[in-house]
């Protein structure tokens, strides 16, 4: 039985390149094409699959985002003209990560990886709470309840639509334990979840309503790591 | 390329190519064709980008049509591309990117004619 591919990429050269490697490739079968994640994501939420060729920096939902929107991930085989992402497809337990443009036998490398791996579909295993020692006891919070964390002192503070969490402890130490893409450090004294950011503005960020100051260095990373349209 | 004796211009990476369609002249042909149907579009959206003055837009659009020269041999190209897109987070306005642009577009009016003359040469 033959392994059901989808490919999510905007460049159509890049999108033909692969669908004609799969062709090639007596393994696979490709059951999708699309040229955005928006476009892709009724099918995989719809249809099981067992390897997504997945772009990364997209128009609209980058592919770190479209695997976050689906509750069962396929094997993952990232494909991206830049390496910057390395980091986050090794928290995302990609597969392989291919850089454009790859040859044939560089792809077919990335379908050993898959086939080889144990199982061609699993539940996403990237946890979604992490527990914070505040007040005495432990709470658990959802990552995306999460707006920003502030660096006060020797405490960091969790904030939340609904409450705020103080807890001993510093941000590097936070930035460390917060194994999540949507998060990142903008200033040496603040954390903040991407997903929350309402505007942003020379070196500054606003997340409802609190200005969050960015620093000079991070500045580019930043608008790197948002979805700009 | 192997197998059918074909040579790709010498002013493309034919080394790159040839690992690339590996004597397929079939594909190379499509692929050659596809490019010289979309490169017109897509410098124009790349131009109005620039022109826009918005450096995150013009990069993500330099980006998109990075790896696609390589796919005709034009390898060099897509190094320019990538230091282009690499100076959009180091500039504070668009316009100190002009003279770098400006010379990576004018080398893609260049090759222009060197790919439309491989791709009659793969189709015979």
């Amino acid at each position: 039985m033959k392994l059901r591919v989808v490919i999510v990429d905007d460049e159509p050269m890049a999108r033909n390149f692969l669908e004609h490697y799969c062709e090639k490739c007596d393994k696979l079968q490709v059951t999708g094409s699309f040229p955005s994640a928006e476009t892709a994501l009724d099918y995989l939420k719809n249809n099981e699959i067992d390897i997504l060729f997945l772009d990364v920096e997209m128009p609209g939902n980058s592919g770190f985002q479209l695997m976050d929107q689906l509750m069962y991930l396929p094997q993952i085989v990232l494909t991206s003209a830049k390496t910057d992402y390395a980091f986050e497809a090794f928290q995302y337990n990609v597969a392989d990560y291919l850089k454009k443009p790859f040859t044939y036998n560089r792809f077919l490398e990335a379908v050993g990886k898959v086939t080889d791996a144990p199982a061609s579909r699993k539940v996403t295993n990237k946890q979604e709470d992490i527990f914070i020692k505040s007040e005495g006891k432990f709470t658990r919070i959802n990552y995306h309840d999460i707006l920003y964390i502030e660096s006060i002192g020797d405490y960091v503070k969790y904030f939340t639509l609904l409450k705020n969490y103080v807890s001993h402890g510093t941000l590097k130490a936070v930035e460390e334990k917060l194994n999540h893409g949507h998060f990142m450090k903008v200033h040496r004294s603040y954390i903040v979840n991407l997903r929350k950011i309402k505007d942003i503005q020379d070196y500054s960020l606003v997340i409802e309503g609190k200005v969050i100051p960015i620093s000079k260095v991070l500045k580019s990373e930043v608008l790197q790591r948002i979805n700009i349209v | 390329m192997n197998g059918n004796d074909f040579a790709f211009d010498s002013r493309l990476d034919t080394a790159f190519l040839d690992l690339l369609y590996e004597g397929d002249r079939e594909h190379a042909a499509r692929v050659f064709d596809q490019f010289l149907k979309g490169i017109h579009m897509q410098i124009k959206e790349v131009d109005d980008e620039f022109a826009s003055g918005n450096t995150e837009l013009f990069r993500r659009k330099v980006h998109m049509i990075k790896p696609i020269f390589s796919f005709v041999g034009l390898t060099g190209l897509t190094g320019k591309a990538e230091i282009i897109e690499k100076k959009c987070n180091q500039v504070s306005m668009i316009t100190d990117m002009t003279d770098l642009y400006k010379d990576f577009r004018s080398n893609i009016v260049e090759y222009i004619p060197i790919i439309e003359t491989e791709l009659l040469k793969l189709k015979v």
